[in-house]
């Protein structure tokens, strides 16, 4: 797609996506399918996911995205297997906080994006 | 007393004990501040009382890098200088402005806020401000509520700025002029070449042409050029005479590490809530942006950073109705009339459709996005730079041309600036902000300045590093001094006119103190004998001045 029109397309998805973010939908799975089952828009933040993976390293796989963000979140990887969803929802929602208040940011398109979330929507793009 | 330098004797010496070039806010702030001391005082003013095109067209040059505002037009040249355009922003510089920044090259101040501070408290009453105090607290409640909100205040501290009527320099200091307070301005006097001594550490007089023909001489004790951040590098590079490189550039330095403050639409915000809370009170004499906290300037090695947000509106400009409307309310909430208050009437009359537009859009319009306005500082960079060009004004000097660049260092701090601004919206629930497309091109240029010429003539003690001393005397010079934004080594984000009224009661201050050492009466040591026309001079380098220096006479500052 075009860079323009892709920007003008982003102009819709990216809020929705953003917007529904961490609205703790149940989905049994493995770590990616719980990760993402909790955009309430999942349209929107796969359209979002494919505009984040051009911005990610070339060797960006789906084990080195959930990777980084256990890393960083080590709640969020205790929660992934067994936990509530709601708990793994609000998990994420106070990784994407820390991540805006420590400045790490993602920018897609021009969106700025937390890195969690820059993550999220890169997974899901996956599926 | 106001002097028709038309009207000056030809080929005449007129002598003095201070002699100003400018007319603008350093020009007359340091006569003001000078006036009655007994010192006799020489302003020149290449313009006239009021806008003339002829004279205005000696300001133009060539744009040779980032675009900016033309030369000719982002500064005036008649009696109150570009005070007569300016918008009134006043703000100090922060204390981390002045200090040397690791990650900011060429940065640090010879001196410091502290020392500045009595200075711009006394700047208060030049520029018609309401005091000294900029902190957000003292003026919580007069600014858009969006800059207080608890959510974002750690992450994006409110930046406060006031506003001056605005001041017209021309306006209020005419009359301390024409009072006889020891003060003569000529009008219609163009500087075109500064005299030295033959080993160029005294300067003697300045040439003086008027566009009608005339041509005198203005002897002084003391010589300030106050000219502004592109003239003032192009009066010193221009008078070669003696100092082939120009004076005052044994290192090569005017006209370099020029800085201008980037100010444009850079991004929009998608606002969850009523946009209304990033409206400012009508008639506020305040304003405000969000600032990046010196811990995280430091810690993500950015410049310093202002980002304004405003709701967004379909004008770019607003209606001139409108916009005379809002200088009146501004100043009447004040309590008194701006000047040339009925002109701005007859605007507020001429386009009642915008004002009633403006207003109601100002009022009632809550639309669902907000405008981010950045205002970022910009790294000193010795390749920005002002340069004689090959062609000439109509008095025969060589024009000035402009060009500013722009690093690496200034784009990721408009960039990573207001990624912070959008990651502070997104973590108070507020919004989402999207960068404008063209700033993600790498090696991005800035649309324009904002008429803020800066840093030509730098202050650092070392002379390798700088044009002028901490008191901003030139370098190797006795008795030559500049005022204004040229002597910044570097620029914050804060609009410049506050600091250049501080920086000049500072240099006020110092002439004070040095006359006084130097025994009031006493007449500058006669001038030096002149290099006939054709003679060899001392080579630009500093060895050549510092030859010619040990043969002569060594004389008292």
């Amino acid at each position: 797609m075009p860079a323009a029109s892709r920007r003008c397309f982003l102009g819709a998805a990216a809020p929705a996506a953003l917007a529904g973010l961490a609205a703790g939908k149940v989905d049994a799975g493995g770590p990616r399918r719980r990760l993402t089952a909790i955009f309430a828009n999942r349209q929107a933040s796969r359209d979002l996911g494919r505009a984040v993976w051009p911005t990610l390293p070339a060797e960006t796989t789906e084990e080195s995205l959930i990777a980084a963000l256990f890393d960083r979140n080590p709640e969020v990887a205790d929660l992934i297997e067994g936990g509530a969803p709601d708990q793994l929802a609000a998990a994420l929602r106070r990784a994407v906080e820390a991540d805006f208040a420590q400045g790490r940011t993602h920018r897609v398109d021009g969106w700025v994006l937390s890195r969690t979330e820059a993550e999220l929507c890169a997974l899901a793009r996956l599926g | 007393m106001l002097i028709d330098a038309r009207t000056l004797p030809a080929e005449s010496d007129i002598e003095t004990d201070l002699c100003i070039v400018g007319s603008g806010v350093a020009g007359l702030t340091l006569a003001q501040a000078l006036a009655g001391t007994g010192l006799r005082i020489v302003v020149l003013e290449g313009g006239g009382l009021d806008y003339d095109p002829e004279s205005q067209a000696l300001y133009a040059g060539r744009m040779l890098g980032n675009p900016a505002a033309g030369l000719d037009w982002s500064r005036l040249r008649y009696f109150g200088g570009t005070s007569n355009h300016w918008g009134g922003y006043c703000r100090p510089l922060d204390a981390i402005d002045f200090t040397a920044r690791a990650w900011v090259p060429a940065s640090g101040w010879p001196i410091d806020a502290a020392s500045l501070a009595p200075y711009y408290a006394r700047a208060v009453d030049i520029l018609d401000i309401d005091g000294p105090d900029f902190s957000a607290e003292k003026w919580q409640g007069r600014f858009a509520p969006v800059f207080g909100q608890p959510a974002l205040a750690d992450a994006l501290p409110a930046v406060v700025f006031q506003h001056s009527p605005p001041t017209r320099f021309g306006e209020k200091y005419r009359s301390v002029v024409e009072r006889g307070r020891g003060i003569d301005a000529h009008l219609w006097a163009n500087v075109v070449e500064i005299e030295t001594d033959l080993t160029a550490r005294t300067v003697e007089a300045v040439r003086v042409a008027c566009l009608t023909g005339n041509r005198y001489r203005v002897r002084a004790r003391w010589f300030v050029l106050a000219t502004g951040g592109i003239e003032n590098a192009r009066l010193l590079l221009a008078s070669n005479a003696v100092v082939t490189a120009g004076l005052g550039n044994g290192h090569d330095l005017v006209g370099r590490y020029f800085m201008d403050h980037p100010s444009f639409d850079a991004g929009t915000i998608t606002f969850h809530g009523s946009s209304a809370i990033a409206r400012h009170p009508i008639g506020s004499a305040i304003d405000a942006g969000f600032g990046l906290p010196p811990e995280v300037q430091a810690e993500e090695q950015l410049l310093n950073f202002n980002c304004y947000v405003r709701p967004a509106t379909r004008e770019t400009v607003d209606p001139s109705g409108y916009a005379a409307l809002r200088e009146l309310s501004r100043s009447i909430t004040r309590g008194h009339l701006p000047p040339g208050w009925q002109g701005l009437v007859g605007e507020v009359a001429a386009d009642l459709g915008g004002a009633a537009g403006g207003l109601w859009s100002r009022l009632f319009r809550e639309p669902g996005e907000l405008v981010a306005r950045v205002y970022p500082e910009v790294a000193p960079q010795r390749d920005s730079r002002v340069v004689l060009s090959t062609e000439r004004d109509a008095l025969g000097l060589p024009r000035a041309d402009l060009d500013w660049r722009l690093g690496e260092l200034d784009r990721r701090t408009i960039v990573r600036g207001l990624e912070r601004v959008g990651a502070g919206f997104a973590r108070a629930g507020l919004g989402r902000l999207r960068i404008d497309e063209w700033l993600l091109e790498p090696g991005f240029a800035v649309p324009e300045g904002s008429f803020h010429h800066m840093g030509t003539t730098r202050m650092a003690d070392n002379p390798r590093q700088g044009v002028v001393d901490r008191d901003c005397r030139v370098h190797g010079t006795r008795n030559l001094y500049i005022a204004g934004s040229s002597v910044f080594p570097t620029c914050g984000h804060a609009p410049p006119t506050m600091t250049i009224v501080a920086l000049t009661l500072r240099l006020a201050d110092h002439l004070r103190a040095t006359i006084e050492v130097d025994g009031r009466g006493r007449r500058a040591s006669a001038p030096a004998e002149r290099l006939p026309a054709g003679t060899a001079t001392p080579s630009g380098d500093m060895h050549g001045v510092l030859r010619a220096e040990r043969k002569a006479p060594l004389s008292v500052s």
